[in-house]
C-alpha cells in the first residue's frame, strides 16, 4: 500500500512537471535566503488540557523556478521556546521544527495581472521536535512524518514593484507518526500492533489519511521588486492518532526573505496577454 | 493631481496589504478554535485532572498483588476536596492515592518546594550491600571499568577464575563493542558474578544490550502490557523476545546478585537473563518496578509520574512487587571481612 501511494505521489509529480514545460513564455530562477520571527502553540490532550505557547526564531532558505509552472524546493526550519499557560517555573521546552519540501503549481486561470495556480507538496519530511525541561521519560516529544498535500497559488501583480501570492496547502495522506501514545513514549500504532521491543530505537512511519491527521498551512508572500519577500505564514496539525485525545501544533511566522538570485528571462510572448 | 493619484494607488496597496495580514493574523487565534479551552487550577479541577489521570493511565489496577480498590480510593479521596482546602492538603490527599498503588515507579511531585510522595521499597528489607566490603576484599584497586562513568567495574576473583562485574545504574550508555571487551577479559574464567545490588534502574535499552551478550539463542521472555487506551481492558501487547547480540556471548554460568534495591531497568535486566539455563539469582527479593512509566505536569505544576504499562513474564508473573532469588542469602553485616553473597555465587560457581 505504501509503495503504491508513493509510486502514485511520484507519477503526479513528473506527469504535472512534463506537461508544464509544454508551453514556455517566461523562465524565472530564484533563491532566496529567510529569517524572521515565529509564534506557536501546542496542546495535547492525552496529557494535559494546558496549552503551551512561544516564540521563536526562522531560518530557511528556497528555490523556485518557473516555466510555465512553478516548482519549489527548500529547507525550513525554527527554534522556539514555550511556556506553559497555567503555571509558571516549570515545563520551559524547547521547540525545534524542520520541513523538507518540493512543490508543483500549474497554471490553471491567467486574467490580466492574476493567475491561479493548482498543484501538490510534499513534505519530504515534517518534524516537530520538543524537549521538555523537567520531564523524565515524556521530556522528549518527537512528531515526525512526511506529507503530502493539495496546494494552491493565487498570484496577484499590483504594480511594477509589488506581487502578492497567496497559498493554501491542505494535507491529503501521511506517513508519520507521534511519537508518544496514549500512556508512554513509542507511538501508539506500534504499541497497537504488539510491536515494540528494547532491542532497538523504533521510528516507524504509519499511513495517515487527513482525518486522522488534519494539517494546513497558509503562506502569504508580497514581494517587492526583484529581490525582497515579506511573508506571512501559519501552520496547523491537529492529530487523532488517540481517539478522543487530539494533539493540536500551531505555527505562525512573519519572515523577510531576500533574493540572493533572481533570474527572469522571456522565452515568447503570453499569448494570454 | 497626477502625484494625488499616485497617493491614492500606494494608499490602496497599503490597504490591502494590511488587509491581507490582518487575514493572516485572524488564522493565528484560527489554531485556538481547534484547542480545548486551559484547564481550571482549583482544589476540584486539579484532583479530578489527577484522578482522571490515575484512572485511565494507571497500568497495574487489575494486578492481583496490589489488590486495589479503585472506586474506595477514589470515593474516599474525592470527599476531602473542597475549595478551601490548602494546598498542602490537596497534596497531601493526591499523595494518599499516590502510596495505595504500592508503586515506587509511581510519585507526585512539587518540584518548586522539593516536596516528592513515593511509595517506599527500601522499607521492606535491609540493604544487604556494604560497598565499602566489596570495595576494600573484592575490587580493590585493580579494577577496569567500562563506559563514561564508573557505573561498571570488573575484574577476575579466585585467580582468574571467576569473573565479577559490578553494575550499580543503568543510567550510562554502553556499547556491544565496551562489552564485547568486558566479556573477552573473562574467557578464561568458568562462570560469571554480575553484582546489580542497589541498581535502580536507569534504560531499559542498556538492560537488555547487557543481557543480549549472554544469550546464544532467541529467548522469548515474556510480555509487556502498554496502556493504550482510558478503558479498563485498553491494553496493547508486545511479546519480548531477547536476540543474542552479534559480538561476543558468554554461556558459561552467570550469578546475578540481589537485593530489594534492584528496580525498573534492573528488573528488566533480571527478566531477561533468568529465562538461560545458566543464570542464577543469589541473595535478596528485588525491588520490582516492571512497568514503564510517564510522566507530566498537573495544570498547577505539580510533576506526576506513574507506571503505564506492566511486564508479566513467561511462567505469567506479575514482577511489580519484586521477585525472589533462585538461592536466598542474607548478609551479615557484623562480619566485615567477607560479603556472603558473593562467596555463595563464588561457591556455586566453583
Amino acid at each position: 500500500m505504501k509503495k503504491q501511494l508513493l509510486l502514485f505521489v511520484f507519477i503526479l509529480f513528473i506527469s504535472l512537471s512534463g506537461f508544464s514545460q509544454k508551453e514556455d513564455s517566461t523562465r524565472i530562477f530564484s533563491w532566496k535566503i529567510t529569517a524572521g520571527g515565529a509564534w506557536s502553540s501546542f496542546q495535547d490532550l492525552k496529557y494535559s488540557d494546558v496549552h503551551w505557547t512561544g516564540i521563536g526564531f526562522v531560518p530557511a532558505t528556497s528555490l523556485t523556478w518557473q516555466k510555465k509552472g512553478i516548482h519549489g524546493v527548500g529547507i525550513e526550519g525554527s527554534i522556539g521556546h514555550e511556556n506553559p499557560k497555567t503555571f509558571s517555573g516549570l515545563g520551559k521546552t524547547n521547540v525545534y521544527r524542520g520541513q523538507v519540501y518540493y512543490y508543483y503549481l500549474h497554471p490553471v486561470k491567467h486574467r490580466k495581472n492574476c493567475q491561479l495556480f493548482l498543484g501538490a507538496k510534499l513534505d519530504v519530511l515534517d518534524v516537530n521536535w520538543r524537549i521538555i525541561d523537567g520531564l523524565s521519560n515524556n521530556a522528549s516529544y518527537l512528531i515526525y512524518g512526511t506529507n503530502f498535500k493539495a496546494f494552491s497559488n493565487y498570484q496577484r501583480k499590483l504594480n511594477d514593484k509589488w506581487q502578492v501570492d497567496a497559498q493554501l496547502g491542505f494535507q491529503l495522506f501521511s506517513f508519520m507518526e507521534d511519537g508518544m501514545s496514549f500512556a508512554y513514549a513509542a507511538p501508539q500504532t506500534l504499541l497497537e500492533k504488539g510491536e515494540y521491543n528494547y532491542d532497538k530505537m523504533q521510528l516507524p512511519v504509519y499511513f495517515t489519511p487527513f482525518w486522522d491527521y488534519l494539517n494546513i498551512e497558509t503562506n502569504f508572500h508580497f514581494s517587492y521588486g526583484r529581490r525582497w519577500v515579506f511573508s506571512y505564514l501559519w501552520r496547523m496539525q491537529q492529530s487523532y492518532l488517540v481517539k478522543g485525545y487530539r494533539l493540536t501544533s500551531g505555527y505562525s511566522a512573519i519572515t523577510v526573505s531576500y533574493k540572493i538570485m533572481s533570474k527572469t528571462k522571456s522565452i515568447s510572448k503570453n499569448k494570454n496577454n | 493631481m497626477k502625484h494625488f493619484i499616485k497617493n491614492i494607488r500606494i494608499k490602496k496597496y497599503i490597504y490591502l496589504i494590511l488587509g491581507l495580514l490582518m487575514v493572516s493574523l485572524f488564522f493565528e487565534s484560527c489554531e485556538k478554535a481547534f484547542m480545548k479551552p486551559n484547564p481550571e487550577t482549583d482544589n476540584l479541577a486539579i484532583y479530578d485532572e489527577y484522578w482522571k489521570l490515575v484512572n485511565e493511565k494507571y497500568a497495574m489496577w487489575g494486578n492481583p498483588d496490589k489488590n486495589l480498590d479503585k472506586e474506595a480510593i477514589h470515593s474516599y479521596t474525592r470527599a476531602l476536596i473542597t475549595e478551601d482546602l490548602s494546598q498542602d492538603s490537596l497534596f497531601g490527599t493526591l499523595a494518599y492515592i499516590v502510596l495505595q498503588l504500592k508503586d515506587g515507579h509511581t510519585w507526585l511531585s512539587d518540584d518548586l518546594k522539593e516536596i516528592t510522595v513515593l511509595y517506599d521499597i527500601e522499607a521492606l528489607d535491609d540493604i544487604n550491600l556494604d560497598q565499602k566490603v566489596v570495595d576494600s576484599v573484592y575490587l580493590k584497586k585493580d579494577y577496569q571499568t567500562i563506559g563514561s562513568t564508573n557505573y561498571l567495574r570488573y575484574k577476575t576473583l579466585e585467580n582468574g577464575q571467576v569473573g565479577y562485574i559490578e553494575l550499580r545504574g543503568f543510567g550510562a550508555v554502553y556499547t556491544d563493542e565496551e562489552v564485547d571487551k568486558m566479556l573477552t577479559s573473562f574467557s578464561n574464567t568458568k562462570g560469571v558474578i554480575f553484582d546489580i545490588r542497589e541498581n535502580g534502574g536507569g534504560d531499559p535499552f542498556m538492560a537488555t544490550l547487557f543481557a543480549r551478550h549472554f544469550a546464544d539463542k532467541d529467548y522469548y521472555v515474556g510480555e509487556e502490557h502498554f496502556k493504550t487506551g482510558p478503558g479498563h481492558d485498553d491494553f496493547s501487547i508486545s511479546k519480548i523476545v531477547l536476540t543474542p547480540a552479534s559480538g561476543v556471548i558468554y554461556s558459561k554460568p552467570v550469578m546475578i546478585l540481589t537485593n530489594r534495591l534492584c528496580f525498573s531497568a534492573t528488573t528488566s535486566f533480571i527478566y531477561n537473563m533468568t529465562v538461560m539455563p545458566q543464570v542464577k539469582t543469589i541473595g535478596r527479593r528485588t525491588g520490582g518496578g516492571s512497568g514503564s512509566t510517564a510522566d507530566g505536569f498537573l495544570a498547577n505544576g505539580w510533576h506526576w509520574q506513574m507506571s503505564t504499562s506492566e511486564f508479566i513474564d513467561k511462567d505469567g508473573r506479575h514482577l511489580d512487587n519484586g521477585v525472589d532469588p533462585y538461592i536466598n542469602v542474607q548478609l551479615d553485616t557484623l562480619d566485615r571481612s567477607k560479603d556472603e553473597i558473593i562467596e555463595r555465587a563464588i561457591q556455586e560457581i566453583l
